[in-house]
C-alpha cells in the first residue's frame, strides 16, 4: 500500500469574523482543506471572503480561529516561498518592470548579481524582454500582469497563490495569460507545485485546475470539492468543461 | 539687496530644512501607528491653528528680553526669525505628507507585505516616494507661509531686527511715504522676482516628475 503524500499547505478549521457594533459579521465559516502539489481554484459569489482566505493563507491576515500550516508550520507572516499575484497588478508605479521584479527578491540573501540574473530570467519567461527599464504606465494591462507574474515567479516559490489574477483583463489577453500560467506551472523546469488561485469565474476554474473548492455565499463554507480529471493541455471550449462549471455553479446559486 | 535677501533666503531654508526633516518623520510615524495617530493629531491639529504671527510674543519674551544686552543676541534674533518661519511652514508640509502616506492603496501595501519589504526600506522604497507629490504640493504652500512669515519675523522692534528682506521692508514703511516708496518698491519686486525664479528653477522642474510618483486610479 502507498502512502498518502503529504500536503503541501493544510488549511485548519479556518474562521473570520469582523466584530461589530452590536452584530458582528462572519465572513468564514470554518474551513478546511488541504493543497498538495496540485493546481487548486477556489470559486464562490463575489464577496464571500475568498480573497480573505487567501490573505489569511498568506499571512496578510489573520484569521479569528484556526490555522495554516505549510509543510506542518504555522504560518503567520508572508514566507519568502509564497509567491502572491494580485487582481489589480499591484505594481509599484515609480519601479521598472526589472525594478518591481526585484523587489520580491531584494530581502532574500541572494546576491545582488544573482538577484539581477534572476530577475531578468523570469522578466524573459514571460516574454517581457527589452521592456525591463519600461513603467507600469507605459504597459498594458496583460503586460503589467506578466510583471506580476515574473515578480512572484522570481521568488521562485513553493506555492503561488493567485487572487482573480485574470478579472481586470480583457477576454483574449485573459485567454492567453491563463494558458500561459498553467504551462510554466506544468513545466518541471520551475518549483511551484502547488497553485492556489480564488476566482468568481467558475468556467476559468474548471479549465484550469485539477480540483476545485466551491464556497458558498458569506459565511462562505466549503460546498463541494470536485476534482477535474481532465487531460491537458485543455481547450477552454471544450463542451465538458461547460457541463462541469454548470454544475458549480448550481451548487453556488 | 542681494545680501539681504540672501540673507532671508537662508533662513527661509533652513526653515524648510527643520520642516521637512520633522514633518516627513511625524507623518510617517502617524499615518502607520494608530496609537501614536490618535496621540499626535490633536496635538498638531492645536499647533496648525495657532497663527505663526501669535507665536511672536511668545519668541519675543523667550528669546529676545533675555538677551537684550548680551553678546548672544544676534544670533538669538535669527534664532527667533527661523523658528517663526517654521511655524509658517510645518503645518503644510505635515498634513499632505499623512494625507499621502494613508493614501497608499491597500493592494500596494499588500504586495511590499507579501514580498516582505519591511522597515527601512518600506519607507525608503514605497512611503517617501509615495508622499513625493503631496511633499512637492505642501513645499510650495510652505514656501508661501514661510515668506509671509519672514516679514514679521525679521524685525521685531526699530532697534532689534536682523537684516533681511522683511526687515528692510517693515523699516521702509515705516518712514514717510516720500522717502520709504522707492525701497519699499524695489523690495517687493526682489520678493517677486525672488519667488519667481524659485518657483522655475525648483518647484516646476520638481512638478513635472512627480507624475510618476502618483498612483494610478
Amino acid at each position: 500500500m502507498s502512502q498518502a503524500p503529504e500536503p503541501i499547505l493544510q488549511i485548519k478549521d479556518i474562521a473570520k469574523i469582523y466584530p461589530g457594533e452590536g452584530k458582528s459579521t462572519t465572513v468564514l465559516d470554518h474551513i478546511s482543506f488541504d493543497v498538495y502539489k496540485e493546481f487548486l481554484c477556489i470559486v464562490g459569489p463575489s464577496g464571500c471572503g475568498k480573497s480573505t482566505l487567501l490573505r489569511i493563507i498568506d499571512g496578510l491576515d489573520k484569521p479569528t480561529s484556526g490555522q495554516v500550516l505549510f509543510h506542518g508550520q504555522p504560518i503567520t507572516s508572508p514566507s519568502p516561498k509564497v509567491g502572491v499575484i494580485f487582481q489589480t497588478f499591484a505594481l509599484i508605479p515609480w519601479k521598472t518592470v526589472l525594478g518591481n521584479v526585484l523587489m520580491a527578491i531584494s530581502s532574500s540573501s541572494i546576491q545582488k548579481e544573482e538577484q539581477l540574473k534572476i530577475a531578468q530570467k523570469y522578466i524573459q519567461d514571460v516574454g517581457l524582454e527589452g521592456f525591463e527599464s519600461s513603467y507600469p504606465k507605459e504597459l498594458s494591462g496583460g503586460m503589467k500582469q506578466r510583471v506580476g507574474i515574473a515578480r512572484a515567479l522570481a521568488l521562485q516559490p513553493e506555492v503561488l497563490l493567485m487572487d482573480e489574477p485574470f478579472s481586470s483583463l480583457d477576454a483574449l489577453t485573459a485567454e492567453n495569460l491563463r494558458r500561459e500560467v498553467v504551462d510554466i506551472w506544468r513545466d518541471p523546469a520551475y518549483p511551484t507545485g502547488s497553485v492556489l488561485m480564488v476566482t468568481h469565474n467558475v468556467q476559468e476554474a474548471v479549465e484550469m485546475a485539477d480540483r476545485v473548492i466551491v464556497l458558498s455565499a458569506r459565511p462562505a463554507k466549503i460546498v463541494d470539492d470536485v476534482k477535474i480529471d481532465l487531460e491537458r493541455p485543455r481547450s477552454p471550449r471544450d463542451p465538458v468543461l461547460y457541463d462541469l462549471a454548470d454544475r458549480i455553479i448550481s451548487k453556488i446559486s | 539687496m542681494i545680501a539681504i535677501t540672501l540673507l532671508s533666503l537662508s533662513r527661509l531654508v533652513i526653515a524648510y530644512v527643520i520642516a521637512l526633516s520633522w514633518t516627513l518623520g511625524a507623518g510617517i510615524l502617524i499615518a502607520r501607528s494608530q496609537r501614536l495617530s490618535r496621540l499626535l493629531v490633536p496635538i498638531f491639529d492645536i499647533g496648525q491653528s495657532i497663527p505663526a504671527t501669535a507665536l511672536f510674543p511668545l519668541v519675543v519674551i523667550l528669546l529676545v528680553y533675555p538677551f537684550k544686552n548680551s553678546p548672544y543676541l544676534g544670533f538669538t534674533l535669527n534664532l527667533a526669525s527661523v523658528l517663526l518661519i517654521l511655524t509658517g511652514m510645518q503645518w503644510y508640509l505635515l498634513f499632505n505628507i499623512v494625507g499621502a502616506v494613508n493614501g497608499v492603496p491597500n493592494d500596494i501595501l499588500e504586495a511590499t507585505a507579501a514580498y516582505r519589504v519591511r522597515g527601512r526600506r518600506f519607507v525608503k522604497e514605497i512611503l517617501i516616494p509615495a508622499s513625493f507629490p503631496a511633499i512637492l504640493i505642501g513645499s510650495i504652500q510652505a514656501w508661501g507661509g514661510g515668506w509671509n512669515a519672514l516679514i514679521v519675523s525679521e524685525s521685531i522692534g526699530a532697534n532689534v531686527s536682523v537684516p533681511g528682506l522683511g526687515s528692510f521692508l517693515v523699516q521702509a514703511s515705516s518712514r514717510e511715504p516720500a522717502l520709504g516708496a522707492v525701497e519699499i518698491y524695489a523690495s517687493l519686486l526682489v520678493m517677486t522676482a525672488t519667488v519667481l525664479i524659485i518657483n522655475r528653477l525648483v518647484w516646476r522642474r520638481l512638478l513635472r516628475k512627480a507624475d510618476r510618483y502618483k498612483f494610478e486610479a
